[in-house]
Parts: C-alpha cells; structure tokens; sequence
C-alpha cells in the first residue's frame, strides 16, 4: 500500500493513501439531527466522512461517549445540539455546556489534540451551518492524520 | 518550631485522642450511636487503620494524629442507614466528606454523628519513607520533637530525629483549608490553644501553587501529555482502590461493573486504562472533596489527584465557583447559568 507522511505535532505517522478519517457526530433529535437533514434535503455538499448518531438532546449525551467513539476507531467526535434556549426540554443543552466545556479541557489535557473534539449548537434551520461543520472539521481531522490515541487495537 | 510547641503538640494529641475515647465510649453507652468509626493500632507500614468500635472498652484503643491516614467518610456508604446512628471522627477531609455524602442523598443527615477534631495534616507514607530512608513497609511510631517530627522504629526504641511534618504530609493536606473542620455536630479539642492554632493556621501551599503543576504538564504537547498520562496509566493495575475508597463515587450500582453496556473490558489494555480514568474523574467532577484518598489508597501511586485537581481549577475558573471542593447543595454541574461562558457557537 501506497504510504505518505503525514505532520502532526509528534512524530510523523504513516498514513495509508486514499485514507478518509472517520467522524462520529452525535446529533440532537431536535435541532443537529434536522440541521443535517435540511443540509441532505438542500443537496449541500459535505465530506462522507460523518456518521451520524442520533441523540434525544445533548444533555443525553456522556463525556465518556466521545472517549468511546476514539476507543472504537473514530478519528473526530462533534458533539451537535441546540443553541441555548432552544432546546427541546428547556434546559438539556445549558448543562450539556457546562459538561462539555470541562470535557473539552479534560480530554485535551490527557493528550487528545483539541481539533478532534468539537462541540458546536446547530439549529434544525441550519443545514448549511451543519454541511460548512463537516467540512470544517473534515479538514481539520484530515490535517492531523488517523487517531492512534485511546483506540483500540483493530 | 520551638521545644515548648512541639511537646505542647504532643501532648494536646494525646489530649485530643483522651477527649475522642471519652466521646466514643459515652456515645457507645448512651446508646445514642451503635458505631464509632475512627483509627487504631496497628500502624500498617507508617499508617494506622481504620477502626470499628461498637462497645464502650473498644473505644480506648482510639488514636489521632498525623499516622491516621485514611479518610473515614466513604466507610459510612457500608456503615450507616442501618437503622441506628454512626459516629464519625472526622478531620476536615472526613468532614467534608460526610457532606458530600449527604448532599448526594447517599447517606442520612439523621443517620451519623460527626464527632470534628482539629487536624494537623496526614503523612503520605510514600514520602516519609523517602525523608526517612525507612523500608517499604516499615512500621514506625511518630511524635513531634523540638526539631520537628521524631521516629521510633520498634517498640521499646527510643525516639530519633526525622523530617519535618511539612516535607511529609500528603498533598492534599498541604493546601488543606479545613483543618478546623466545618459542619460537624461537634468539635473536640477547642480548648487545646496549640492544636486550633496549628489547625486554623494558613495552608503550607496555596492551590495556586498545587494547580501550577496541573498546568505546566497543561502546556506541554499533546504528544507529550498522552505520554504522560499512558506511562501512568501502563502502571494501573485497576484494582478499583480509588473507586471505592471515594467518598463522591457512591453510585449504588457502578455503571463500571454493568455488563450493558459494558464500559470497561477485562484486559488492563491502555484505551480501557484512559476510560477507566475518564471515567472515574469525570464522574466526580464538581463534587471531588480534594481529600486525596484516591491518591492515597493507589497501590501503583499514580498522581490521581493531577486529574481531579484539572477538573476543579477549570471549575473554579469557568464557572466561578470559588471552593469547588466544598459539597454544595447542588453541585456545579448538576446547575448552569444563562452567561455561562459560550465557546460552541
């Protein structure tokens, strides 16, 4: 297999060519899951990197779910609900915030690059918001190279 | 310290340990409580062991002091709500403890009886045996010396001099600021001067001091941070010692021991080792009572606290709560503000 360097900030990885990382996204039933299909009813364009769990509202949504999305083979985790104030249940997302601004911080501090964990609130009238994300991140992801922190052997 | 000082110290511990027994023993007659849970000998290596006293006599075979490492809180998950009260003697760690585990509904105000004494910190036998040049494992006796802490290796031995009690006291016990313990339903020894002095002096270290470790291994690359963290990790033997010892991770059923879903697998791989890290600190985060026991009962001494003290420094800094290990009724991520701060847009 064709192989070429890859930068991240540690040591160069060999990256198999024509790899595609794999982004875990866990979206709101509410707001994200809608945004991103409005982004597919509009025909938006966004990297096919994404796959999509559906989640009754952010605040269902446990720091150590993203821990086992990378454990499993992702190479991204988003974490998508609605803004604040708009949530379903009144007040799922404003301690999802809470959560997840320490999460963000925790995870980073064990040595995960912060450019894999995104948290971001997208309303369901924002497909091009969800579709502009993915591909945002997909770059992002795509920069650093596969994940090798936390994942388990395959 | 001065001779004087340290001979009152030690004798207003001996005077603290009579006033406990004494407490202990009319608790255990009256009938009030059916359980007094403190320290006694034997010191296991430099520690002395928790104790279950339920009659009167058992109660002289209390001790106080810096050897009584263990923090006594999480034994009431097992103790209380049996239907009679449990005392506890509680330092502020113990205390604060108590709280938690009442605030988290774990265990009945109605149901323990905290007996408060001043505390003077908790030697970390790890770096006693290191100050000392003492074995793995060495039992030793301890008082305070005019020079500062003195050594007794065997029964029968004389005293020798040792380290000072500030270069041997567990970390947690540096920054300590409730050495006179808040919200116990009585406090001992507030008529020994030389003991509350000692005990409502000002911290050692400041948390600024302790939390600048936490960021200097912050700042380092993400590279070298999971170094860090998978070389610590590597050494976890998963016992579940920091689990169980804690008196916030109180879950009657632990999510841990589920087999659906099924968190952790069997083998001590380094992904499950970072879960079960994960797991454990973030499920604590916001009602962590910086007591170190975690820390303490690690048979591979993994610096616990750097993640427990990581979540409480953003909690402190993000969501302004000023002491975020003292239990509130409701805890910092159990509420949110409107303006928390807003990085998701």
């Amino acid at each position: 297999m064709a192989v070429t360097e890859h930068k991240t900030e540690g040591a160069p990885v060999a990256v198999p060519a024509g790899w595609q990382p794999k982004i875990v996204a866990f979206c709101c039933n509410w707001c994200s899951y809608a945004g991103a299909d409005l982004a597919g009813t509009s025909r938006l364009a966004y990297p096919p990197a994404v796959r999509i769990i559906r989640v009754p509202c952010s605040g269902r949504i446990s720091p150590r779910f993203v821990i086992r999305a990378f454990q499993r083979g992702a190479d991204g985790v988003l974490v998508a609900g609605c803004h604040p104030g708009d949530c379903h249940y009144s007040t799922g997302n404003y301690y999802a915030r809470r959560r997840f601004l320490l999460a963000r911080r925790f995870i980073e501090y064990l040595g995960i690059e912060p450019e894999r964990f995104w948290v971001k609130w997208i309303s369901g009238s924002e497909g091009p918001k969800f579709a502009q994300v993915m591909r945002e991140m997909t770059e992002a992801v795509t920069a650093l190279g596969p994940n090798r922190k936390v994942r388990e052997a395959e | 310290m001065s001779a004087t000082t340290a001979n009152n110290l030690q004798q207003e511990l001996a005077q603290l340990a009579e006033a406990v027994r004494a407490r202990a023993a009319e608790l255990l007659s009256s009938g009030e409580v059916s359980l007094v849970i403190g320290h006694e000998r034997p010191w296991i290596g430099s520690e002395a062991i928790p104790a279950f006293v339920k009659t009167p006599e058992r109660a002289a075979e209390l001790v106080v002091g810096p050897q009584c490492a263990a923090v006594l809180a999480g034994y009431l998950m097992d103790e209380a709500g049996h239907g009679t009260k449990v005392a506890v003697v509680a330092r502020g760690c113990d205390a604060l403890g108590v709280r938690r585990l009442i605030a988290d509904r774990r265990v009945a105000e109605e149901d323990v009886h905290v007996i408060g004494l001043p505390c003077l910190g908790r030697i970390d036998p790890v770096k006693l045996s290191a100050a000392a040049g003492l074995e793995s494992g060495a039992t030793v006796d301890l008082e305070f010396g005019s020079g500062g802490l003195r050594i007794r290796r065997a029964a029968g031995e004389e005293f020798a001099g040792g380290p000072q009690l500030s270069e041997v006291l567990a970390d947690s016990c540096l920054v300590c600021d409730v050495r006179k313990p808040e919200g116990c339903d009585e406090l001992l020894g507030e008529d020994l001067p030389g003991l509350m002095t000692a005990a409502t002096a000002p911290p050692v270290r400041t948390w600024e001091e302790w939390e600048a470790e936490v960021e200097e291994l912050a700042s380092r690359s993400p590279d070298d941070r999971y170094a860090f963290w998978a070389e610590q990790f590597t050494a976890c033997i998963r016992c579940f010692a920091c689990r169980n010892a804690c008196p916030a991770c109180s879950c009657r059923v632990c999510s841990l021991d589920s087999y659906q879903p099924k968190w952790l697998g069997h083998p001590t791989e380094l992904p499950e080792q970072f879960m079960f890290h994960f797991i454990r600190a973030t499920d604590v985060a916001g009602r962590c009572v910086a007591c170190g026991e975690c820390a303490r009962v690690c048979p591979a001494n993994l610096p616990l606290m750097y993640l427990n003290l990581k979540l409480m420094h953003d909690i402190r800094s993000l969501f302004g709560v000023d002491r975020p290990h003292v239990p509130q009724e409701i805890e910092p991520l159990g509420k949110f503000e409107s303006d928390d701060p807003e990085e998701f847009m």
